[in-house]
């Protein structure tokens, strides 16, 4: 079996006043080729600073990759000069980021932009740079590329310039896109454009893809496998299909819960008690037994282990102690409401 | 459910002028609300879902004159808001209140939740101040927050929690109508479910109506009875939800219902794509502000405008083809 991208052990902590907060606490996982894995989790649950670990993209000051290892065909990402690290970013490992307001540069025309890597990469000169330019824009479906080239990010529309970011990123024809929410901030429609895009892409050009978001609906439809993190642990493992059919965290269950059924019709929503927690606030224990349905004794003591079994599917939780458990057999222990906490 | 109109919008047009040169002379218009009719009954959830832009969070700030609509009407229990000033319009908005978006946004950061929560009371000159500390704790236990959170400031509150002090604070004077502007959409999924279940328990327990606006459109089908939808400055369709998510009739309707992600792999759907973007509501194209991007566009569609009409069990769409 071939991993693009392995993630070993990864802990990246911040440090503010003195105080150590771990964003990533211990990450693993595997991304094969051709295949994209998604990262799903609410706000602050470590998933972007996961993908900004990989690109070292980190801030200079504060940020620190404590442990871990990250392999791209098996070289060790972590261990590069600052100059081969650079070699790599936008040639084999690109990054599509969730806004595409503030990730292009203002004061650059569209051309200017997506000329710099293959200019940088692959030595093209300006005359090369601006055709392959051109090429791009239209491979990413945008009318009139001749003249858009020369027209800078603010006369586009948000899908316009998300196209323009993908083209930049495919540009050098990257091995691995890394997509940090890349629909997040635009409408409905347009994100149907954007992804069908994103589609195409993957199947013509074989690109692996690492998809970052906290839509379900986006996950169900782009992804092959799925990562599920929670207060930077990864809480699940699953494929796609496993996950949707048998979800075996009870994180994952109350997400899916959480969202309103497309099908018939509920009088409630499930949801999940309380809020996010801060990371590092919680040291002892299963980080979402607070608010876990299922929630024992022993969970507020102990870290659960990541259980591992044979069909690849991952938990982290004490259910699963005495084997494998189908948590949609299993009664909630006190149906508490809690409100507000 | 009553059936009388409680909440009628006729002909409501919001134009913001776009200024230029300079003697600053206004050369166009956004038209951001472009003539919208409807009625909200007594006691439901009224929808209205559109992407960004299409005029849905105007069209509800138009409707309680925080912004001042630039024609048309508003006969909210009877009486025309649009003619109303001073006291009898501060008297009705007792009546109705919002609900923001952005809970990060919408409270003053150096107000306490107890002020927060407190002022509506004081603008509407309703009870002493003992009265109205004893309404504010009763509000915060309602909306599931403590005592304890009473001499707290915003900041030291999540997304979810400012957002019930938001909910509190609208419905602190006993509103009947609440207007509730995307109040979801900048909270966690998880969190997003809660709110939705407060919203709806406050409605039983305080027989609101309520006009919900999102772009969410699995969170308005959640929580509407019917369902509007907005393109351009108007309004395309509006109808009972089962009807209008069953059996979309406008093309625009199809496309957005076909675009939202499913979180069901193992369900494989045919999918409208539409191509090109939303166009300018400065200038938007003749006739219908949709045949740009229609697959079912006629010649008819690109110069004459389709009113909203009736197709049968209360189901109105604004399309030629029918």
């Amino acid at each position: 079996m071939s991993y693009l991208l392995e993630i070993k052990g990864l802990r990246t902590q911040f440090s503010s006043d003195g105080r150590v907060i771990p964003a990533v606490d211990g990450v693993d996982f595997a991304i094969r080729e051709g295949e994209t894995l998604g990262i799903v989790g609410e706000s602050g649950c470590g998933k972007s600073v996961t993908s900004l670990s990989v690109m070292r993209l980190l801030p200079r000051t504060g940020a620190k990759i404590a442990a871990g290892e990250i392999l791209y065909k098996g070289r060790a990402l972590l261990d590069l000069s600052e100059a081969e690290m650079r070699k790599m970013r936008g040639n084999e490992i690109a990054m599509i980021f969730q806004e595409p307001m503030t990730s292009l540069n203002p004061v650059y025309t569209i051309g200017q932009q997506l000329s710099e890597s293959v200019m940088l990469h692959r030595g093209y000169n300006k005359q090369q740079a601006r055709a392959h330019s051109i090429e791009m824009l239209k491979k990413v479906n945008i009318p009139r590329p001749e003249q858009i080239i020369d027209e800078y990010p603010h006369q586009l529309s948000g899908g316009m310039r998300q196209r323009v970011m993908i083209a930049m990123a495919m540009s050098c024809d990257p091995e691995l896109l890394i997509a940090d929410e890349p629909t997040t901030a635009l409408d409905v429609t347009i994100q149907a454009q954007i992804l069908d895009l994103m589609r195409d892409l993957r199947d013509t050009q074989g690109t692996s893809i690492l998809m970052i978001t906290h839509d379900l609906g986006v996950v169900a439809e782009m992804c092959d496998r799925v990562v599920v993190m929670y207060a930077g642990q990864v809480v699940e493992q699953a494929t796609v299909e496993q996950l949707f059919a048998k979800p075996s965290h009870p994180y994952t269950q109350g997400l899916m819960n959480s969202i309103p059924k497309s099908d018939g019709d509920q009088d409630r929503l499930q949801s999940i008690p309380g809020n996010v927690p801060l990371p590092g606030s919680i040291e002892q224990g299963c980080r979402f037994a607070g608010r876990c349905v299922y929630a024992e004794a022993k969970c507020l003591n102990q870290s659960p282990p990541l259980y591992t079994w044979e069909d690849g599917q991952q938990s982290r939780c004490w259910l699963h102690e005495n084997g494998r458990i189908d948590l949609s057999e299993l009664a909630p222990h006190d149906a508490k409401e809690v409100q507000g906490a | 459910m009553s059936t009388s109109a409680f909440l009628e919008v006729k002909g409501l047009k919001k134009y913001f002028p776009i200024k230029s040169g300079v003697l600053s002379k206004t050369t166009n218009y956004v038209k951001a609300v472009d003539d919208v009719s409807f009625a909200v009954r007594e006691g439901e959830t009224l929808g209205i879902v559109g992407e960004s832009g299409c005029g849905k969070s105007t069209t509800g700030r138009s409707i309680i004159r925080l912004l001042e609509p630039s024609d048309g009407e508003v006969i909210f229990q009877g009486e025309n808001l649009r003619s109303l000033k001073g006291d009898a319009l501060r008297r009705i908005r007792r009546d109705m209140q919002i609900v923001f978006q952005d809970p990060f946004a919408s409270l003053n950061p150096r107000m306490t939740v107890g002020a927060i929560l407190e002022e509506p009371l004081k603008v509407h000159k309703l009870g002493n101040a003992a009265e109205r500390r004893a309404k504010v704790l009763e509000m915060l236990e309602i909306v599931g927050l403590t005592e304890y959170h009473y001499n707290r400031y915003p900041h030291e509150f999540s997304g979810g929690q400012r957002q019930r002090i938001g909910i509190a604070r609208a419905l602190i004077t006993n509103p009947k109508f609440i207007i509730a502007d995307e109040p979801v959409s900048a909270l966690d999924v998880s969190i997003q479910s809660q709110i939705l279940n407060l919203l709806k328990d406050l409605q039983e327990q305080f027989k609101l109506t309520y006009m919900f606006i999102s772009h969410d459109l699995s969170v308005v089908r959640h929580i509407s009875d019917r369902v509007g939808v907005m393109y351009l400055g108007r309004m395309v369709e509006l109808a009972p939800k089962a009807g209008l998510y069953a059996e979309p009739k406008h093309p625009y309707t199809q496309a957005l219902l076909s675009a939202v992600p499913h979180p069901n792999p193992f369900e494989k759907r045919e999918r409208i794509i539409l191509s090109g973007d939303v166009p300018s509501p400065s200038n938007p194209p003749s006739g219908c502000a949709f045949h740009t991007r229609c697959h079912a566009c006629m010649d008819i569609c690109k110069t004459a405008r389709p009113e909203l009409m009736d197709t049968g069990d209360g189901h109105f769409v604004a399309c030629h083809l029918y």
